[in-house]
């Protein structure tokens, strides 16, 4: 309880707000990282994954790369960018791009791929031009998908641009780093909640954004996780009873 | 350790040092193989752990949402973060580094075990049961084996996801954090060597670990190999 | 309306043509049946015909204009198209659906609703779904949906890609039957594939019988291609009950009817009797100022009473001019006269049909 206590205090503390190393100025660096990263992000995957998933052969060989990228571990990155790059912002916004950019087109590339091919042929069918036929019909069926992406890759990013800190960048990381080094814990934990906060944020901005463009006719309707299991194990109807 | 933040670039030095290496194989090679321990003993137990949890969310559906919910509290959770904060309680051991490593395996292992039993179809599951099967034999013969190219992408992932979180665990000591200790080591003395070392051996293992883990899979599943070349 | 001369598609990568050299010819205001096993390149040659695919060599005109001439989505947006798997847009309400052409082109959005508000009443759904989403209908309800959509912005012509083949039998009897109705009304030029003979037989003004690579085996009415398959591919491929599919094609109004043996309820049994005697039958009909009462069967027609006196059992099913020989056979097997009576429109008597008479039309 005291530990709540302290940690309600260090938030209450107006010093700890002010100044380079207060929260305003650390959280205005955190998002100066992740909105850098993302917006470099979203340049370079979105565009890729519409193109590749729209072409019907090619693709499969760019979402195996990407998914080597997965395998990237973001702070052997930073690292190797420290001595390309020095210290600093720029060895980190790469990492962050590295770690974003995979789940963005994989996504992007999947949810225009898997519009029906159905849908396409009658689109064209009726007349739709490309051009129309991706904005009217490709894009916002693939929406949901799409979102989803950049929201997995908003939250990744937003947790570890903490590693930021290691290399001499600001951000909340300096909260976790600066409390570790004088065994200050309240400090620590509260750079956890706020980066927590952050990446709440992140997630219902997200949901709402979802809730607000994507169409009703494609959110699922399938039957519920409960339902599907019973079916399986063979009680059918036991959902409708 | 920690960074002042306003430090000039390295000074001029090469890319890396030869002889240096030279002189620290008996340190790079401890370095490496503390990382592959950390990692093995950390997807093991957590492998060990999640298998667990994702019986009993088979068997009392309820249990679901809830361990879902904590695993992905523990996953969401920062990882320079979940290293320190454990330190107050176990202080700056590898059992801190381990807990905090297990800890992230659990959320990817847990999901991919039930999507994997989920996702077999209902009609084998049917004729097992048909054929007398008990229900821990249609687990083990059955519904496991279906169900392990849905469970190895799992551990590929929780492997590829520990490999790089290794580093970080660095924080905790020189003498910890595998290959981190070279990372953490260039970082601080501006060396280039250690910290080009360090950072492309992590890769490496990544991708090494991530290879040998598709190969087993092919190894383990033939059907699936199968199926592929007739498609 | 829609000319195919000369036409040829050869995809990439195969050696034989998909469509060798297909002539063929579709009249406006017609429904054109294209039917052929798989692989007979029947919805490769439609697709052409809105440009899906473009033909390697041949012309193709609908409406006087070589398809080649125009842009091809400017072509598409005066053809209606209709696939099996119906191709909604599941983001899109069924309002938004149906006014996607219309949206296309330019429509005022007055005149848009207007239309979609028609057009759902037109192909029986009810308007209430107008703001629901493609995956809240069944298989049936989309396919409406499709065809409403296809007619949007009134295209004279229609390209139908087995749009009746993913919904069970019973609704699909009843999707063709609107179909026709539909086509009442409207006199559109339908091109229309199916792999189904009786679909083919039921819709078509004209039908073609397809063989592998496009091959045109024959092209002509239904009628025409059951009474007389141009050659054994085309026999085979209509099956074994070719003449009971013919019958279906025939109305009882065509066929010449056989009188029956008449009387009235006033007739003596006497007289009664030498009717059935003459007509061979054991039994007489009953009919009074043209209206049809009933039958007597011979065992009745005996004593000095008038036929009216004894017991006159209905015929339980009767014929209109407009019924197809097909149903006068089913009639007339379930019937204890082994003949079918035909009523005209006003229910007054017009004669009996017997097996005989039914056979006679085939020959």
């Amino acid at each position: 309880m005291s530990f709540l206590h302290d940690l309600f205090v260090w938030f209450n503390d107006p010093l700890n707000w002010q100044g380079e190393n207060g929260i305003v100025h650390r959280l205005i660096e955190h998002l100066v990282l992740v909105g850098s990263a993302m917006a470099i992000s979203l340049v370079i995957a979105v565009p890729l994954g519409v193109l590749l998933g729209r072409s019907r052969r090619k693709g499969s060989i760019a979402v195996n790369v990407a998914n080597i990228g997965r395998a990237i571990p973001s702070f052997a990155v930073i690292a190797l960018g420290v001595i390309w790059l020095g210290i600093g912002f720029r060895p980190a916004l790469i990492a962050m791009v590295l770690l974003a950019v995979p789940p963005i087109f994989t996504l992007t590339f999947t949810a225009i791929r898997e519009v029906d091919s159905a849908t396409i042929d009658s689109a064209r069918g009726m007349g739709m031009t490309e051009a129309t036929l991706l904005r009217r019909v490709q894009l916002p069926i693939a929406r949901p998908l799409m979102l989803n992406g950049i929201r997995l890759s908003s939250a990744a990013v937003i947790a570890t641009a903490t590693l930021a800190a290691l290399v001499g960048w600001g951000g909340l990381g300096r909260f976790i780093i600066d409390g570790f080094s004088t065994r200050d814990f309240v400090e620590v934990f509260a750079g956890v909640v706020l980066v927590a906060a952050l990446v709440l944020i992140s997630e219902a901005t997200f949901a709402l954004l979802a809730r607000l463009t994507v169409s009703p006719g494609l959110t699922d309707r399938g039957p519920s996780r409960r339902e599907r299991r019973l079916r399986r194990s063979g009680v059918e109807g036991a959902a409708a009873a | 350790m920690v960074l002042p933040g306003s430090i000039l670039a390295q000074v001029d030095q090469p890319l890396i040092r030869w002889p240096w290496i030279g002189d620290h194989l008996a340190l790079i090679g401890a370095a490496l193989l503390q990382h592959l321990m950390l990692t093995f003993i950390a997807v093991g137990i957590g492998f060990a752990l999640s298998m667990v949890m994702a019986v009993i969310a088979i068997r009392f559906h309820v249990s679901y949402a809830p361990i879902n919910a904590v695993t992905g509290v523990m996953y969401a959770i920062p990882s320079l973060a979940l290293f320190i904060l454990l330190t107050p309680i176990t202080g700056l051991t590898t059992l801190t580094a381990e807990i905090a490593l297990i800890s992230y395996t659990l959320q990817i292992l847990f999901r991919s075990i039930v999507a994997g039993i989920d996702g077999v179809p209902a009609p084998v599951v049917e004729s097992a049961r048909g054929m007398g099967f008990t229900p821990s034999k249609r687990f083990l013969r059955i519904e496991l084996p279906l169900a392990l190219p849905v469970i190895i992408s799992g551990l590929r992932i929780a492997t590829v996801t520990t490999v790089g979180l290794v580093p970080i665990a660095g924080l905790l000591g020189r003498d910890q954090g595998g290959l981190g200790q070279l990372i953490f080591d260039g970082l601080n003395r501006f060396f280039n060597t250690p910290l080009l070392l360090g950072a492309v051996l992590t890769v490496a293992l990544a991708v090494t670990l991530d290879l040998t883990l598709v190969g087993l899979q092919r190894v383990l599943t033939p059907w699936t190999r199968r199926g592929a070349a007739a498609a | 309306m829609i000319r195919l001369e000369h036409v040829s598609k050869t995809f990439p990568g195969t050696s034989a043509p998909a469509v060798g050299d297909l002539s063929l010819e579709v009249d406006e205001g017609e429904i054109a049946v294209f039917i052929g096993p798989s692989g007979c390149g029947k919805s490769t040659t439609l697709r052409m015909i809105n440009r899906l695919i473009d033909p390697t060599s041949g012309t193709i005109t609908v409406g006087g204009r070589d398809v080649m001439d125009v842009k091809p989505h400017g072509l598409r947006l005066g053809i209606g198209y209709v696939i099996q798997q119906v191709g909604l847009f599941p983001h899109r309400t069924i309002a938004q659906n149906i006014a996607t052409v219309p949206e296309l082109i330019g429509w005022p959005k007055a005149r848009t609703a207007e239309q979609v508000s028609r057009l759902m009443e037109m192909v029986g759904l009810d308007t209430e779904l107008a703001r629901r989403y493609p995956s809240e209908l069944s298989g049936g309800q989309q396919q409406r949906v499709g065809v409403a959509r296809a007619l949007a912005a009134d295209p004279p012509v229609l390209l139908m890609d087995e749009p009746f083949g993913a919904v069970d039998p019973i609704v699909r009897a009843r999707l063709q039957d609107e179909l026709i109705d539909l086509q009442r009304r409207l006199c559109k030029t339908i091109v229309f594939v199916t792999h189904d003979i009786d679909e083919a037989i039921r819709l078509a003004d004209r039908m073609a019988v397809l063989n592998v690579g496009g091959v045109v085996e024959q092209y002509g009415t239904p009628v025409d291609v059951l009474a007389q398959p141009a050659n054994p591919f085309v026999e085979e491929f209509l099956g074994s009950e070719r003449g009971l599919k013919r019958l279906s094609l025939i109305d009882v109004r065509g066929t010449k009817l056989d009188p029956g043996p008449v009387v009235g309820s006033d007739t003596t049994m006497d007289v009664a009797r030498q009717v059935m005697q003459a007509s061979a039958t054991d039994w007489v009909a009953v009919v009074d100022d043209g209206h049809l009462r009933g039958w007597v069967e011979a065992s009745y027609l005996q004593g000095p009473d008038r036929v009216g006196d004894v017991e006159v059992r209905p015929f339980l099913v009767t014929l209109r001019p407009d019924s197809s020989l097909r149903e006068a056979l089913d009639t007339l097997v379930a019937s204890p006269t082994r003949v079918a009576v035909v009523l005209d429109e006003h229910d007054r008597y017009q004669g009996v049909l017997d097996v005989g008479r039914i056979g006679g039309e085939l020959e």
